[in-house]
Order: structure tokens, then C-alpha cells, then sequence
């Protein structure tokens, strides 16, 4: 992988290594002037081995997803690299007739639908080209695509890459890996032989003697089958077969032409000479008539795209948990300074200064680190390969394998990402923790509030620890001075309006919102200096001020997406993944500081019921009252808790949209049980009489219809220009791009189709009262067609904010919410067919939403014939079952009736059914990789509970002596600890619940059909997973503190 | 009652008029074992105390006052002898059962107050009601009964952070007399209080002890709290040199004891 979030993983490298290696620098330097220090500082590391483990583990989460996300995306960037440049070997550049779709002179041959040249241009380019040394190869290859029939397993196989290679094909892609792991020299392929790849043979069950058949126009051409190699196509849905060459032009009436020029470069890469040499060989051709391509390269980068994809799906959803490892790291700390808070105060007592308290805490919080960032990386690479243990099986279907691989320079960062992450995390709760009263530090007592901080001070601080020669203490001071700033209502305030009006311009929704966050949280600490002004006591502005700042802010997360645009005319925003990180976290904070600042009423609510509850009232009093009590410790571990909860549970929600595609609802399949797919090389004549010929079939099917899939140019007169600029890239491919024409799929379908399909619309042209007049209305007047949402939802958004969608084809003028529109008129046209003119049809209906796995513009097949002026025979067919039949059955049975034509039958349900459980299985496998962030919570209460046992010792021996049975102390430890996790869980669920029903509403707006489901018994389950997880963590503190003999417990100081 | 077949009122010394024992205790040994080091907190002890009886224990830094104390109130265990509470030998009971005693018949008072610091003072003081299954309407009323009693009505809501050292002493003291326990332990109650409230302290305790009979055994090193008690036992070592018997009573050694059984 190259990159991540746009940034190249080398630069990310050498910022990442730099910085840590200027940290640990620069702490290794003070730890070394300050021997005494460091030595207290470490001396702490083994005083408590099991705090000390949780500790690692508690730090090690942020390295541990980064690692595994970044392992995930390595593993599919390495194995699509593999699995993309498997069939090229060394072949680097391919030289081609452009637009392969049609021919260029006269119709096209539907026989051979890739445009072949005569073998002379390569042999001219060759010798014009003769003088460029970083060429090491040449070769020429005829490429077709056509039906493979297996005659001793009566299997086949009709969209076949078919390749005529000669000898010269060493020079280019070199040997092919048989089976057996054997090299594999193409050039000894003979007269009669075939070699065939895994794709195919696992499509025809071939074996080697096998007879296999290409049939061409309908004549079938003996092959014997002589080996058997690797795939040599990313997927399987690509099987191959290689030929001798001149076998090849001689089956697909091609004498003396090829297909494709292959180019082998000399760099080992195949990267750095690619653009020159292509560059170069461009200017020998006619660019008009072929494009030089970098395959490797466009490859090479693709797979790294993907991988990129990965990682940046699983990174970003990972921001959850990391942030909620933040708060735990802050929590680990804060127990830490609790925990030695008389011997801190001794020690200030005795001469050390404030700022060797946070160098110490900052030594002993980098040892942890250290280790923890290790144990981490290991982890995540354990943790990625099992992620890409479930991808592999989930995409297993599609043919792609996938190879554990993690780069060394992804751990780098993912250890360098972490531990800077945490580092930073230690070192302002390290300036936190030191800033402590030393009478009240030393007798361990709560300290006196503190006065409001003067911010002038502040400023000053961060100098003073400088001029005293005191780095970490200047870092403390920046970090204090920061919060400081940011506790201070105008500073944020400013900065959040700023923010709002900045997005409100771009137009950009993650400044908007979080502008949007940053002004309410100003207006509560703008709140709570008012009141203090007021004289008003301590806890008392603290909640109003926060109780009316948290509510707003879930109140202003919890609306309806667009509701904004709606009441203000603020713009629309897309729905990035950005916001719904500030807005998850935005509630979650909202909702705790109202639970905690609050407290003294839900615990009054709660000690009013459970002072009905027989024996375990005092118990349950305890229980709930410890942890109100703290309320900043309990208010974080309840964040970490609601924080993935809402993750966990919105991502539930979502999936379960992927669940209401119901395959035999009729706006997904059309209301067809069977869809086939035939070879353009030998497409059926007539489908109709070929069924009723054949008793299999004769009489079970409702309906039958036909349809091609013809790439058209298709323009919308009168609309908007694209706002972007076209790249050579568009122009080269399209040649008429700048007057407005774009690339889409049209869909000539015949009468059958027509008559029988049932795809509902999402909108419809006036004057249409039923989705069936919009079909009957198109049989009748071929100028009439049918699109699918796509373009009329990219036009919408092209319109509303201005965005220009490059080679993307649009429609402008519809809105989706609206159902009826005015007919769209559009343009129509074949590229490159010498005398076609532009046809104009009328859009009168847009497909549901759902039908998406059936993009295109559906046109009459008349029609055909007007826009292209040669025959279009039908590929690609669609059939309803009679009732009682089975479609699985006759499935087969079409796949042998039309065995020759290469017809590829499937069950529509099926097949949706496979995609779905893939992207059902890759959502599970997201929200495992989240509920790792769970163990942030777990580790959190296991912390909290350790602490707490130690913590009240005496307080245990107290409850033991005034007559708590062992069991009552346990239970209560246990009880406070499930408190939590509820109430975390709770609110986590509460507001995944409220996002995701707008997430919900918001996507209806597109797609009415879906409903907001809640996904109960999954929920149900998580909750109860972690719950018990939880409850588990707690249960060796628990019993711990039950086990503790009283007088020993009073004995403790 | 007998204790290793003998009367241990009659054999071990209780001051005049000798009534009803409630607290016995005949050789007890405790040892403590840091692992490196021995120590014998208790070496031997020999105790009657009697119903309604307010007893003080004295003694130098790690005399036993404190082990002494923690194993007869059945908060630490004894390595040998025997304690009886109220007629119910300690050695016999398991766990719960001594934590149901300690419940139902014992208060304790500790020097650092070790209130609850999570509960209100009222919260504080009901909680061993709470814990001996009375209802929590009626756990409530005694509560406010036992502040008032203790003075500090008008502090019921206040957390221990939010009370002076002395109205958190009296709120233990509440806490420990709630429960009309038959005894009550007290530990330094004043050790961390200044005279004036200490002796305001003390006032508390010994007007409690006469109204409600309640026995009291308190460890102190104020000898103005020994002065208030009705009788002082002595500790040195391990061992008790002065039951506190009167004027001229030699100090009983454990032999002593022993030869009088």
C-alpha cells in the first residue's frame, strides 16, 4: 500500500520515525541528566505486575487497530498486485485499437469483438521503435472472447479470454506456473492444443486429454487440452485459454491480424520507464486509432488503491476505539496519580518540583509505551491476518486469494502512529497529574477547588518552565495553555463560528458540524463563567452549565440530517465518515456530562426503587453511589463504553438495510428468476424456438426477455457544463467529450422483456399512471426510454452543490423526492460508426433505486437499429419460472441446451444472495474489528475495579466490621462495575439508535423503499457480550476485595 | 459458661459488684507472620468484661491494644484460646456467622472516622441497619433519631468531606450506636480530635453508656479517656499487666491468672 488518506506511507514513515525517534531522543536525554528521577520513575513499573499488564494493555489498542487496518490493506494490496499482474508476466505496456467495443470501418464482427490490425503495424512500430534500449521485449498476441465447451464433461464456459500467442510471447510474459507449480514455455503451445487456466478448468471440469471446443459462428474447433496453469486473471468470473497464434486467426477469421502489441520494459519495477516508453511509443502511432496503455503500472496502482480502501474503511472506523483508548490512557494515569498521590505530595514536599513530577510520570508513561506499542504491532498483525482469514473466505467465492503480506514500513508507522498518539496522551495527563496541593496531596484528600485559572498566567507558565530549563514542564505549560484556551468560552467560541461559517461557505459539513459542536460547548463554558460571575456554588453552574450544553449537543446531532438546509437554507452536506466521527463522539460527551452532572438525581431515582429490593439494598446503595461519586473516572469509562456501543450499533442498523434487498422482490430482480448470459462469439438466434425445441425446457417459463448491453454516448441538450476539467485521459477515450457526450450503458431490450418485466419506477413522466404504462408506452414509440437512478441522483447533486462528476453520465432537472417528472429529452449516439447520427429519446421513468444491480438507459430494440446501423443480436436474457418449477433445475438445463452459444444461466435470487453475503460478511468482519474497541471499556473497568479495591480498603474493612458479608463486598464490586458498563452501553445504544434512524431517513430521501429496522436480537447479543465480558474483568478485583480479612483492611493505610 | 472446663468469670479477675460476663476471653494468642518476621501481638490473654461495663485499654505503641481489639470484636482471628461474646464462643462461628454478630450485637468506633465517603451522614448511619434487614422506612427514622441523639440533625444530608472532625466522630458514633448493639468497640475514638472536642466526645460516650447500658471497650492513649472509663486494663508486650481492679491490685501476670483458675 502507497498510501493512506492521500498521504504516501513513505512520507507518513519519515515523519512518524523522526518524531518518535525525536521523542524518545529527547526523553532518553532528560531520563540521563536526571538519573534519580528515572530511577523513581521505572522503580514503579514492577511494583504492581497485574496494574502493570493492564497498563500495557490499555496502551497498546491505538498501535493494535492501526497495525491490523494497516495489515488488512497491505494483504489486499499485495494480492491484488499479484492477482492483477498474474497474466501479464513481464509484460509492462499494451498497444490496442481504441474503443474495443466497436469496430472502427464497417460493422462490427460480433464474432470477434475485439478490433484486430494487421500484424505489419506491429512489425513497423517494432522497427520504428528499434532504437529504444529500455524496451527488452516485443510480442503480438489475438485476444477474443468466446464460448469453451468441454466435450467429456459436457460443461462450459462462454465468456473465455481466448489468446493466440506465438514464440515471441517469451519476451514479454514469459513462462506461465502450470498446476503443479511447473514452468510453463506458452510458445510450445502446438497446432490443435489448448492451455487452459484455473478459471476455466474449474468452470469445465477439464482435465489434460480432455477435448475442449471453441465455437466460433456457430462452428465448433477441436481443441486437446496439454496443460493446465495458475489463473491468470484477478477473478474467476475471467476464465482463459491460450491457442497457437495462428490457430487463433485462423478460428476467428483473422488472417495475418492480432489484437494487442505487447511491450516489456527493462526496469525490474516496470515503473519508472512506463510513462517515457509509452510516451514514446505514442508519438510513433496514430493516436486516433490505437492507445498505448500501462498495464503494470495502471494495475500496480489499482491494487494499491484498494488496499488503500481497505485501510482507510477499517482505520477510520477504528477512530472509535482509539479515541475511546485516548480516554482510557487519560484514566490509567489519572488512577496512577491517585494511587500515589501522598508519596507525589511527599515528594514536592521534600524539594522536587512540579515539573519532575510530570518528567517522571512522562519516563515511566514512555517505558509503558515502548513495550506496549511492540505488544501491539505483534498483536495487530496477528489480529490482520485473522481479518484477512474471513476476507479471503468471504471474496473465496469470487476467485480472488488472498496472501497474508504486511509491509515492514506499515508496522513502522502503525508503531510510530501509536506510540505518539499515547506518548502525547502521557504527557498531558503526566501535566495534569502534577499540578497537586501538597498538604492535601500528603494526607490523601480531595483537594480545595481551585480558583478560576487566570489565562494571562497561563501564557506566562509555559516561558517560566523554559527559562527554568525545563522542556517537559514548557511542553505541560503548552498543553495547559492550550486547554486553557480552549476551557475559555471565546476562544472556542471564535474558533467553532469560524469553522461554521468556513463550512458553510466551502461548502464543507465536517467544519459545519464541528464548528457547529465547538459553538455549543463554547455556550456552555460561556454559561458556566456567567454564572460564576453570579457567585453561584461550584457544582451547581458546573450542571446547568453542562446539563444545557450536553443537551444541545445530542439535540443537535439527533436531528434529522437535512433538517438545517431545510430551516436555514444552509447547504446540503454529504454524509462523510468525518462527521459521523464528531457526531458520535459530539453525543457521547453530551449525553455523559448530562448523566454526570446530574448525578445526585439519578442516584436519588435509583436508591427510591432499590430501597424496595429485600437484603441487597445496602449492597446497591454502595454500588451506585462509588462510582457517582467520581465522577470524572466513571464519566470516562462510561464515554469508552457508549463510544463503541454507538459505532457497534449504528453499523448494525446499516447492515440491516443490506437485508431488506429481498432478490425476489420484483424491483431487484425484475420479477425474473433466471438470468443468462451469452457469447457474443455465437449469441442465439432464437431463444424461444431453442426452448421449445427442447423438452427440458419446453412449457416452464412464464416469460422470456432479451436484452444487449450496448456502451453509448448519450448527452442532455440544455444542461449545466461540468464544472471539472477533462484529463487527456478523457479525451483520448472519448472523442467527444467536449461537446457534452459521456459514456453509459443503453439496454436495447426486445418485446418479451417489455411485456413481461416488473421493475417498478422510482419516478414517473406525467400523465403515467402505472409503472406498466411507462413499459407498454416504450414498446409502443421507441423514442421513449427508461434510465436508472444514478444519473438523475449525480445530476441532482451536480445541480444542488455545483459538483462536477468528469466522465460520468447526468441527468440534471430531476428531483428524487418528487415523484412525477417532466419528460427529459436526451441524446443518443454510437461512438466511432461511421454515418450514425444522433438519435433523440425521451426519459419518461427512472428505475427504483434498488434496481441498481440493472444500471443503463432501457431502450426499445427498434430503436437499435436507427442508433447503430448493423444488427444487434441479444446477449443477455431474463426468465420467469413457471410456478412449481424449480429454477435451479432449469438452470442447468439451459446451460446444456445452450451449451454451444457458451450461455451462462443463474439463479437471479442466487446470485444476490452471494453478493449480499459478501457484503453482509465484510460488515461482520467490520464490526468485530470494532468490537476490539470494547477491550478499551474492559480494560478500563478492570483498571477502575483494581484501583478501587486498593482504594478503600479501609472502607471495605468498615463495611466488614458494621456486618457485610463477603459476598455482599463482592457483589457490590461487581454491581458498580455492571453499573458502568450499562450505563454506558445504555447511552451508546440510545444514541447509535437516534443516528442511525436519521442515517436512515436520510438515505430514504434517495430510496424510499428501505425502512428504519432495528436488529434486536444483534443488539441483543452485543449487548450481552460485552456486559459479560465486562462483568468478567471484574470479577478477580471483586473477589479480591471479598477475600480481604476486616481487620487487615482497617489496618491499612 | 464454661471455658476450658473452668468459669472463666470466676477465674479470671472482674471488678465489683461481678454481674453478668459479656465479653471472656481466656488465653488467647495471636501471631502475626510478615514471612521474616514474628510478632506475638497477644500473648496469652486473659479478659472478662461485664455487661454495661465501660472499660478502657491502655498501653504503649504495639502492646496489643489495637490485635486485641480487632480479634475479640471478631475482625481478625486468634492463633489459640478462647473468646466468648455475649454466651457465643467466637472459635466456633464460620464467617458469616461472625459477621451476623458483629451485625447484629456490635458498633464499632474507629480514630479516622472511616465513614463512607460516597453516602450522606444519614446514608452513613443507616447502612448497618440497612445491612441487618430493617426496613428502610424505619432504618431511615432511627438514623435521624441516632444523629439527633448525637447532635447533628441538622447535618443528616452533608457528605463526611462537608463535617467537621468531630461531627464526623459523631456520626460515627451514631452509626455504631444505631443498631442498639450490645457492644461497643471503640478505637483511639478521639485520637484524631482536638481536647475540647474530645472531651465533648467523651461526654457522648459515657452519657450513652450510662442511659443504655451499652458496654464499651475503647483502646485509647489518653489518660483522660482512661480516667473517664470505669475501669483501665493495662497492656505491655502482648500481655495484660492491670486489669484495673482498684487501688493497690498488684498487676496480674499471666501466671497470675493461671494459679487463679
Amino acid at each position: 500500500m502507497e498510501s493512506i488518506f492521500g498521504v504516501s506511507m513513505d512520507i507518513l514513515m519519515a515523519i512518524t520515525l523522526g518524531l518518535s525517534l525525536l521523542v524518545v531522543g529527547v526523553v532518553v536525554i532528560l531520563a540521563w541528566r536526571r538519573p534519580i528521577l528515572t530511577q523513581l520513575a521505572l522503580r514503579n513499573i514492577p511494583r504492581r505486575r497485574s496494574q502493570t499488564v493492564l497498563i500495557v494493555l490499555g496502551l497498546m489498542l491505538a498501535t493494535l487497530l492501526a497495525t491490523a487496518a494497516f495489515g488488512t490493506g497491505d494483504t489486499m494490496s499485495y494480492s491484488m498486485r499479484q492477482a492483477f499482474t498474474a497474466g501479464l508476466g513481464g509484460t509492462d505496456l499494451q498497444i490496442k485499437r481504441v474503443n474495443p467495443v466497436v469496430a472502427q470501418n464497417g460493422p462490427p464482427d460480433f464474432n470477434r469483438p475485439v478490433p484486430a490490425f494487421e500484424t505489419k503495424i506491429y512489425e513497423d512500430l517494432k522497427a520504428k521503435a528499434g532504437d529504444e534500449d529500455r524496451i527488452d521485449g516485443w510480442s503480438a498476441q489475438l485476444q477474443q472472447i468466446g464460448p469453451l465447451v468441454d466435450t467429456n464433461t459436457k460443461q462450459g464456459a462462454g465468456q473465455t479470454f481466448i489468446t493466440g500467442v506465438g514464440s515471441d510471447m517469451r519476451e514479454t510474459m514469459g513462462a506461465l506456473r502450470t498446476l503443479g507449480g511447473a514452468s510453463f514455455d506458452v510458445a510450445s503451445i502446438g497446432s490443435g492444443e489448448i492451455v487452459l487456466d484455473k478459471s476455466a478448468v474449474d468452470k469445465l471440469g477439464a482435465e489434460v486429454g480432455h477435448t475442449v471446443q471453441i465455437v466460433v459462428a456457430g462452428k465448433p474447433n477441436d481443441f486437446k487440452v496439454k496443460e493446465l496453469v495458475e489463473s491468470t486473471s484477478p477473478t474467476s468470473q475471467f476464465p482463459a485459454a491460450y491457442i497457437n497464434l495462428g490457430e487463433a486467426q485462423r478460428i476467428f477469421n483473422a488472417p495475418g491480424q492480432v489484437t494487442e502489441m505487447l511491450v516489456s520494459l527493462r526496469d525490474a519495477d516496470g515503473l519508472t520507464n512506463s510513462a517515457p516508453v509509452a510516451e514514446n511509443l505514442r508519438g510513433l502511432l496514430d493516436a486516433n486509432t490505437f492507445t498505448v496503455e500501462e498495464t503494470k503500472k495502471d494495475n500496480l496502482a489499482f491494487a494499491d488503491v484498494i488496499g488503500s480502501v481497505f485501510t482507510t474503511i477499517f482505520l477510520g472506523t477504528a477512530l472509535f476505539s482509539i479515541a475511546a483508548g485516548i480516554l482510557l490512557i487519560f484514566l490509567i494515569f489519572s488512577m496512577l496519580a491517585a494511587e500515589r498521590k501522598s508519596e507525589m505530595g511527599m515528594a514536592r514536599a521534600v524539594g522536587i518540583q512540579r515539573g519532575h513530577l510530570t518528567q517522571m510520570f512522562v519516563f515511566e508513561g514512555l517505558a509503558y509505551d515502548i513495550a506496549a506499542a511492540a505488544v501491539g504491532a505483534a498483536l495487530g498483525v496477528a489480529v490482520g491476518w485473522a481479518m484477512v482469514g474471513v476476507i479471503s473466505g468471504l471474496v473465496g467465492t469470487f476467485g480472488f486469494r488472498l496472501t497474508p503480506h504486511v509491509e515492514i514500513r506499515s508496522i513502522v508507522v502503525a508503531y510510530c502512529l501509536g506510540m505518539l498518539v499515547t506518548f502525547l496522551t502521557v504527557s498531558i495527563s503526566a501535566a495534569r497529574v502534577s499540578r497537586l496541593n501538597i498538604v492535601s496531596a500528603i494526607r490523601d484528600i480531595p483537594d480545595a477547588p481551585k480558583p478560576d485559572s487566570r489565562l494571562m498566567g497561563q501564557v506566562k507558565t509555559p516561558f517560566r518552565q523554559l527559562k527554568a530549563r525545563q522542556p517537559l514542564g514548557c511542553l505541560g505549560g503548552i498543553f495547559s495553555l492550550i486547554a486553557s484556551l480552549l476551557k475559555s468560552g471565546p476562544v472556542t467560541g471564535t474558533l467553532g463560528l469560524a469553522l461554521l461559517a468556513q463550512g458553510w461557505t466551502a461548502p464543507n459539513g465536517f467544519a459545519f458540524h464541528t464548528g457547529a459542536t465547538l459553538s455549543i460547548i463554547a455556550l456552555g463554558l460561556t454559561i458556566r463563567w456567567l454564572l460564576a460571575r453570579g457567585h453561584m456554588r461550584r457544582t451547581t453552574r458546573d450542571r446547568i452549565a453542562f446539563t444545557i450544553a450536553g443537551a444541545l449537543l445530542v439535540i443537535y446531532w439527533a436531528l434529522p440530517i437535512n433538517s438545517l438546509h431545510n430551516w436555514f437554507g444552509v447547504p446540503k452536506f454529504d454524509l462523510g465518515f468525518e462527521q459521523f466521527f464528531v457526531g458520535g463522539i459530539a453525543m457521547v460527551a453530551g449525553a455523559v456530562w448530562i448523566v454526570m452532572y446530574n448525578a445526585d438525581i439519578l442516584l436519588g431515582a435509583l436508591s427510591f426503587v432499590l430501597g424496595r429490593v429485600g437484603r441487597m439494598r445496602p449492597v446497591l446503595k454502595t454500588a451506585v453511589a462509588y462510582p457517582m461519586a467520581a465522577i470524572f473516572r466513571t464519566g470516562m469509562a462510561i464515554a469508552m463504553f457508549s463510544l463503541i456501543m454507538f459505532v457497534l450499533i449504528v453499523i448494525s442498523v446499516l447492515t440491516q438495510i443490506n437485508q431488506q434487498v429481498d432478490p425476489n422482490k420484483p424491483e431487484v430482480s425484475g420479477g425474473y428468476d433466471i438470468q443468462a448470459v451469452a457469447s457474443f462469439a455465437n449469441p442465439i438466434q432464437d431463444i424461444n424456438a431453442g426452448i421449445e425445441a427442447d423438452p427440458n425446457l419446453r412449457g416452464k417459463f412464464d416469460a422470456v426477455g432479451g436484452q444487449t448491453l450496448f456502451p453509448l454516448q448519450m448527452r442532455q441538450p440544455g444542461a449545466k457544463p461540468p464544472t471539472t476539467e477533462p484529463d487527456a485521459e478523457d479525451l483520448a477515450t472519448n472523442p467527444g467529450y467536449k461537446e457534452g457526450w459521456r459514456f453509459y450503458n443503453a439496454r436495447f431490450v426486445d418485446d418479451g422483456y417489455l411485456e413481461s418485466n416488473l421493475f417498478p419506477m422510482m419516478i414517473r413522466a406525467e400523465g403515467y399512471n402505472s409503472d406498466r404504462e411507462i413499459w407498454e408506452a416504450i414498446r409502443n414509440d421507441p423514442t421513449l426510454v427508461v434510465i436508472d437512478s444514478s444519473p438523475v441522483i449525480y445530476g441532482e447533486l451536480q445541480e444542488s452543490q455545483g459538483i462536477g462528476f468528469g466522465p460520468l453520465f447526468t441527468i440534471t432537472g430531476v428531483k428524487t423526492e418528487v415523484p412525477t417528472m417532466k419528460p427529459v429529452e436526451i441524446e443518443l449516439q454510437a461512438p466511432s460508426v461511421p454515418g450514425a447520427k444522433p438519435t433523440k429519446v425521451t426519459v419518461i421513468g427512472v428505475l427504483s433505486r434498488f434496481s441498481n444491480f440493472y444500471t443503463g438507459l432501457y431502450v426499445n430494440r427498434d430503436l437499435a437499429q436507427q442508433v447503430v446501423p448493423f444488427p444487434v443480436p441479444s446477449t443477455n436474457y431474463f426468465l420467469r419460472v413457471k410456478e412449481g418449477e424449480s429454477p435451479q433445475e432449469l438452470r442447468r438445463a439451459l446451460g446444456t441446451a445452450f451449451l454451444s452459444n457458451g450461455l451462462e444461466p443463474v439463479v437471479i435470487a442466487d446470485e444476490l444472495k452471494k453478493r449480499l453475503a459478501v457484503s453482509n460478511g465484510l460488515n461482520g468482519l467490520l464490526q468485530g474489528f470494532l468490537a476490539l474497541g470494547l477491550l478499551v471499556g474492559v480494560a478500563a473497568l478492570g483498571v477502575i475495579s483494581t484501583r478501587a479495591v486498593v482504594e478503600r480498603r479501609q472502607q471495605i474493612g468498615v463495611l466488614r466490621a458494621i456486618g457485610y458479608q463477603r459476598g455482599m463486598v463482592g457483589a457490590s464490586f461487581l454491581l458498580e462495575s455492571s453499573f458502568i458498563s450499562l450505563l454506558g452501553i445504555l447511552i451508546g445504544v440510545g444514541l447509535g439508535l437516534i443516528s442511525s434512524y436519521q442515517m436512515v431517513q436520510f438515505f430514504r430521501e434517495d430510496t424510499p423503499t428501505i425502512q428504519f429496522q432495528v436488529p434486536w436480537l444483534q443488539i441483543g447479543v452485543i449487548v450481552l457480550v460485552t456486559y459479560i465480558v465486562s462483568l468478567i474483568t471484574t470479577i478477580m478485583p471483586a473477589r479480591n476485595a471479598s477475600k480481604i480479612y476486616p481487620a487487615d483492611a482497617l489496618r491499612y493505610e | 459458661m464454661s471455658m476450658n472446663g473452668k468459669s472463666a468469670a470466676n477465674a479470671i479477675p472482674v471488678p465489683p459488684p461481678s454481674g453478668e460476663t459479656i465479653i471472656e476471653a481466656c488465653d488467647v494468642h495471636k501471631t502475626y507472620d510478615t514471612g521474616s518476621v514474628k510478632v506475638h501481638a497477644l500473648r496469652g490473654i486473659d479478659l472478662a468484661v461485664r455487661r454495661g461495663e465501660m472499660v478502657a485499654i491502655m498501653g504503649p505503641s504495639g502492646c496489643g491494644k489495637t490485635t486485641l481489639l480487632n480479634c475479640f470484636a471478631g475482625l481478625d482471628g486468634i492463633d489459640s484460646g478462647d473468646i466468648v461474646i455475649d454466651g457465643t464462643p467466637l472459635q466456633t462461628m464460620n464467617d458469616r456467622q461472625k459477621t451476623n454478630l458483629r451485625a447484629h450485637k456490635m458498633g464499632f468506633i474507629f480514630q479516622f472516622y472511616n465513614l463512607l465517603p460516597v453516602l450522606s451522614a444519614i446514608e452513613n448511619v443507616e447502612l448497618p441497619m440497612l445491612v441487618s434487614g430493617t426496613k428502610s422506612g424505619e432504618a431511615r427514622k432511627r438514623a435521624e433519631e441516632a444523629l439527633a441523639l448525637v447532635g447533628l440533625s441538622d447535618r443528616a444530608s452533608h457528605r463526611p468531606a462537608e463535617l467537621s472532625g468531630g461531627q464526623q466522630q459523631r456520626t460515627t458514633i451514631a452509626r455504631a450506636l444505631v443498631t442498639k448493639p450490645a457492644i461497643v468497640w471503640a478505637d483511639e475514638p478521639t485520637g484524631d480530635l482536638d481536647s475540647e472536642t474530645s472531651q465533648e466526645i467523651m461526654d457522648l460516650l459515657c452519657r450513652l453508656n450510662k442511659e443504655n447500658g451499652q458496654t464499651f471497650v475503647i483502646v485509647t492513649h489518653s489518660p483522660e479517656v482512661g480516667a473517664r472509663a470505669d475501669r483501665i486494663v493495662r497492656m505491655r508486650d502482648g500481655h495484660i499487666t492491670d486489669y484495673g481492679l482498684g487501688q493497690g491490685t498488684e498487676p496480674l501476670t499471666h501466671e497470675m491468672v493461671e494459679a487463679a483458675r
